[in-house]
């Protein structure tokens, strides 16, 4: 952990708004289409400054580029607030949307509403629904004589998840192979590749809200981690406040699923990552993750659809980082956990 | 100022765990809970606090129904101190002894400049600033105990309730803790209540006391009238001596365990 205080923080928190803005700017630059750093910012400006550009420039930046980096900073920031917030909630840091099952949950809801035809609303509720659905079961199935272990939560999410993992199966067995079933897969590695300003216009509305409601409430997830009698007696109404932050996680877990798909890892890897640079105060750790999650949803979306000619889904390249930093962080910390 | 008439509780399975108890405690005072392990110490307490509803009876603070009291309002008041045992996420104690502020802080806000101000008099009150910076994770049991205790007093209550605060203690610390509630509520004026199964604890800090016997029946009085030999053998089944000796012109309890009561 690194002690910052007085000028460096202020400077830590300044670099927090302003590198994931910068690195947006270098990733609209990146693609098939080559443009400079030029190009895009004077494109980008140019609505407002009315200065002439190219139009092919225009249209791929606003058209194709733009939606999808802001749905990837939206996705990114929303998925690692969540992550944050649930592990403060069950005061265990292996909690996350995918650990808990809330991912694969909100995944069958999607699929589900996919399947009978619906549109991004209804796929977005449905997946809320079957989203916290699956948060309450597995809190449910982790409840051993009303108390719920580390461990007893960690495995319930691995029983559930893979319950809602059959569960897909089945949906997908019995998909239309030639339609239906490509649709499914592809969308299930996740991709970001389907954002567009309709989407956008429905789904981030509600990760911003949810953000900003942990946001307001970061410090309290600080009194949420400690033991129930704790909180209660440090005057938290720890119910309805639990409930709202429950709410929030899933509900942004829910709308990256309806938009992007599945996409493993961020929960878990960022808030450990903003842990490392400022300890376990969720004062810092909420804007820190925020900011990391933006940085690192831009960073594999460009790696994803700029290494090969083909884009490669976005759950492979989390994994492929996720996996070895769960393995460290469980070396590390495991001895605690337990 | 807190008060409980005819408080009773039973678990849903069990039998009857506490019945019918009364006692009365005045603003300044110390009133330990004694008893021996797993007759219902925590139990009283929590139903005293309102973690668990008396089946029958109420709890008073100040004259009022505890259930009437507004939880924020009633949190401000009485601070309450847990065993000492780590959390999964290890803050810095400076972090930690701030919770203690949350009644004060509406929940759209963050702490301000007052309440950082109130947590570092907390902090040095209790005589740990120094460690402000550490995390709780690494600390020892004493000195969590203390960073417990500050927490406490950043709220700024009338009432403080503390869960055993010694076990778990070398003779040490178990000294440094003690003495640190008895300084704190003698110069402050504050009321605490302590859960202990040390009645020499209960004989030096308190001035009231509550014993809770396998019977089922309760002793509540001064910790003087309370603390005697045949009290002693009833609740914990044991003979022993108690007298005073002053050493250096200081006056101090003794009491020596003689043997196991068989009744």
């Amino acid at each position: 952990m690194i002690k910052l205080e007085g000028n460096k923080k202020k400077i830590f928190y300044l670099l927090l708004i302003v590198l994931p803005i910068f690195l947006a700017v270098y990733c609209i630059g990146q693609g098939r289409y080559p443009m400079t750093l030029h190009d895009v910012v004077v494109t980008l400006f140019s609505p407002f400054t009315e200065a002439q550009t190219d139009e092919k420039i225009f249209r791929t930046i606003f058209n194709m580029r733009l939606p999808r980096i802001i749905l990837a900073m939206g996705a990114g920031a929303g998925l690692a607030c969540a992550g944050a917030s649930f592990q403060s909630l069950f005061a265990n840091p292996l909690a996350t949307p995918d650990t808990l099952g809330v991912t694969a949950g909100a995944s069958v809801g999607a699929i589900i509403a996919l399947l009978s035809g619906q549109n991004l609303i209804g796929v977005q509720f449905i997946a809320l629904v079957f989203g916290v659905s699956t948060v309450l079961l597995t809190t449910f199935v982790s409840k051993v004589r009303g108390k719920s272990s580390i461990t007893m939560l960690v495995l319930a999410g691995v029983i559930v998840s893979s319950l809602m993992s059959s569960v897909i199966s089945i949906l997908k067995y019995t998909a239309d192979p030639y339609d239906d079933l490509p649709t499914i897969t592809y969308w299930l590695m996740g991709s970001l590749a389907g954002a567009s300003y309709s989407s956008l216009l429905l789904g981030l509305p509600l990760i911003v809200i949810s953000v900003l409601i942990i946001f307001i409430l970061r410090w309290r997830l600080n009194i949420l981690s400690l033991s129930e009698d704790e909180a209660k007696s440090s005057g938290l109404n720890v119910k309805r406040i639990r409930m709202i932050l429950i709410a929030a996680s899933t509900m942004i877990t829910a709308s990256c699923v309806s938009m992007c798909g599945q996409v493993s890892w961020v929960g878990l890897l960022v808030p450990h990552m903003a842990r490392m640079f400022c300890g376990n105060d969720n004062r810092m750790v909420i804007p820190t993750s925020i900011s990391f999650g933006m940085m690192f949803m831009l960073i594999i979306d460009t790696v994803s659809r700029t290494l090969w000619a083909s884009e490669i889904p976005i759950s492979v390249l989390t994994s492929i980082i996720g996996a070895p930093f769960f393995i460290a962080l469980l070396r590390k910390t495991g001895k605690e956990m337990a | 100022m807190f008060e409980v008439k005819n408080g009773s509780f039973a678990y849903k399975t069990g039998r009857m765990i506490l019945e019918n108890i009364s006692m009365k405690l005045e603003q300044g005072e110390i009133l330990s809970v004694l008893g021996p392990n797993g007759i219902g110490k925590t139990t009283l307490l929590k139903c005293m606090l309102g973690f668990l509803k008396w089946q029958s009876g109420e709890s008073y603070l100040n004259g009022k129904d505890l259930e009437e009291i507004p939880e924020r309002e009633l949190w401000k008041q009485i601070a309450y101190v847990p065993q000492a045992k780590n959390s999964s996420f290890s803050f810095s104690v400076f972090d930690m002894v701030l919770i203690g502020r949350n009644p004060h802080i509406p929940i759209y806000q963050q702490p301000g400049k007052k309440d950082i101000e109130i947590t570092k008099q907390a902090l040095e009150t209790v005589g740990i600033y120094h460690m402000k910076d550490r995390l709780c994770g690494q600390l020892s049991g004493g000195e969590l105990q203390l960073v417990l205790i500050a927490r406490a007093l950043a709220t700024e209550p009338q009432l403080i309730i503390l869960d055993e605060p010694e076990t778990g203690l070398d003779l040490k610390n178990q000294m440094v803790v003690l003495n640190m509630i008895k300084d704190l509520v003698r110069k402050n004026n504050y009321s605490a209540i302590i859960n202990t199964h040390y009645p020499i604890h209960a004989l030096d800090l308190s001035d009231k006391t509550i014993t809770l016997s396998k019977e089922g029946e309760f002793y509540f009085g001064k910790s003087e009238d309370i603390i005697d030999v045949q009290n002693m053998r009833k609740v914990f089944g044991v003979n022993v001596w108690i007298d005073e000796v002053v050493i250096e012109d200081k006056q101090y309890h003794n009491l020596i365990p003689l043997s196991v009561a068989d009744n």
